[in-house]
């Protein structure tokens, strides 16, 4: 295989063993001993810059090989950069297939990309704030001059240390393109976002974890939110018809209750009415209060077992004039539900403990009324159903918002936390 | 991740309608003075 063909050559500097592995694409190389970058382009191996750096450890050691989208990589070369603005940090690595050509790894803040070089060079890119590349849409993300910090290996291209290159990122995760421009050419790359654990698992090797977001890191529940929501509407619809086809219920009982002043501690029962299958019983308790209070035990008492279900409600009403200003509290209705009560013959036993109560005691109408829709289990399964996509779209602002915090370009709507002065 | 979202989803319909159909009152969060206990005793005044 032509992947095999290493040349070996003597630095011209330290006299250290230089491998070119690309042979034929190569034009310049880096001795590991010395970092001397040597022009590779015919045997004359003239010195394109003298270094004495030590050479560095890198991530991804030069020489290993790794698949990555079924094709087998070899790690040629290495070069750091840093951007002159921001003083942030990348790594790239070159790949090299004899078949296939070369591609790069890109690495930052733990982040990786592959990427190749484009020849679908658009006139425009780099000073335009959005490019579009294969019907997709790439939003400008960074602009910025890089410059060369470190290189190690070999390259097809000249490069030494303290090249320096313009760049602009566009972004439309997965993929970034970046243009890149200095005095002799400009180049575009199309790179694909890479979760560290391929890349480590790719080389074998391992690689410290990441940090932050990247700018084209695809964000949480990336491609599927539509559908989430899609499916969240279709439920709550569904839940809705279901809600909406209970209906209003069917009154089972109705009476007006008088407690007179000596019946103070007497306990009250509505006639015998049936349930016709399990179902929920809803009572209502109507008493015209002024100023006064009043708390109603009641027991559904089943009439066959005798089994009792409880509640109690506790009605006050009570208004005045307070310099001119009308206010009231309270109310003169109270309703309780009974959940679930299996088929049979039921009364109704009502204990009241009035409050002052006048000399001519007072009423209480009483209304009973079973398979009452109960919004509040629509509104139960409404908040189950929600809470997902809600999360789901929570979290995907707040990974939006991380990714564009280190942009200036970002979109308005990430912008919340920016000054505009 | 979206076929388990679908499924969930469409249990928690079915269990609204079988709430509904046997009467249960799923939370008492949404309704006002609703409150109902069962006893097990048979009830004496």
């Amino acid at each position: 295989m032509a992947g095999k063909a290493v040349k070996s050559f003597s630095c011209p500097a330290c006299g250290g063993i230089v491998e070119v592995r690309a042979v034929g694409h190569t034009i310049s190389a880096i001795c590991a001993h010395c970092s001397t970058v040597i022009d590779t382009a015919n045997d004359n191996l003239k010195i394109i810059k003298k270094e004495h750096e030590a050479s560095r450890e890198t991530d991804i050691p030069i020489g290993a090989k790794g698949v990555l989208d079924s094709i087998k990589w070899e790690v040629i070369g290495y070069v750091e950069k840093k951007d002159k603005s921001y003083m942030s940090f990348w790594d790239e690595y070159l790949l090299f297939n004899p078949y296939f050509g070369f591609r790069f790894l890109l690495q930052a803040d733990g982040h990786w990309n592959l990427a190749s070089v484009i020849k679908r060079y658009q006139p425009l890119a780099g000073s335009v704030s959005e490019v579009e590349l294969d019907g997709e849409k790439f939003s400008v993300y960074c602009r910025g001059q890089s410059i060369v910090e470190y290189v190690k290996g070999e390259f097809y291209w000249r490069v030494r240390k303290g090249d320096e290159d313009k760049y602009v990122d566009y972004i439309a995760p997965p993929r970034m393109l970046s243009v890149e421009k200095n005095r002799q050419e400009v180049s575009e790359s199309l790179a694909e976002y890479l979760e560290p654990e391929v890349i480590a698992k790719a080389f074998g090797i391992e690689l410290p974890a990441k940090s932050g977001v990247a700018p084209n890191q695809p964000a949480p529940f990336h491609g599927k939110l539509g559908r989430i929501w899609q499916i969240t509407t279709l439920s709550i619809l569904a839940a809705l018809l279901i809600q909406w086809s209970m209906g209003s219920g069917t009154m089972v009982h109705t009476s007006q209750l008088h407690i007179a002043q000596h019946e103070r501690d007497k306990t009250f029962s509505t006639p015998v009415f049936s349930l016709p299958r399990r179902a929920n019983l809803f009572v209502a308790s109507m008493v015209p209060l002024n100023n006064d209070w009043m708390e109603l035990e009641l027991s559904l008492v089943n009439e066959a077992s005798n089994e009792t279900y409880a509640a109690r409600q506790v009605i006050e009403y009570y208004y005045g004039n307070d310099g001119g200003d009308y206010w009231s509290e309270g109310g003169q209705v109270a309703e309780s539900s009974f959940s679930a009560v299996p088929a049979g013959n039921y009364r109704l036993l009502v204990d009241p403990s009035p409050g002052q109560m006048g000399p001519n005691g007072m009423d209480v109408s009483l209304q009973i009324k079973r398979n009452v829709a109960v919004w509040g289990n629509f509104w139960f399964i409404f908040l189950l159903i929600i809470a997902f996509p809600l999360f789901a779209f929570l979290y995907r602002w707040y990974f939006e918002n991380k990714r564009w915090e280190n942009s200036d370009y970002a979109p308005a709507i990430y912008r919340s936390g920016e000054s505009d002065d | 991740m979206i076929r388990i979202f679908a499924i969930y989803c469409a249990s928690l319909v079915v269990l609204l309608a079988y709430a509904n159909y046997q009467g249960y009152v799923l939370s008492n969060l949404f309704d006002s003075q609703s409150h109902a206990s069962k006893s097990a005793n048979h009830y004496h005044k």
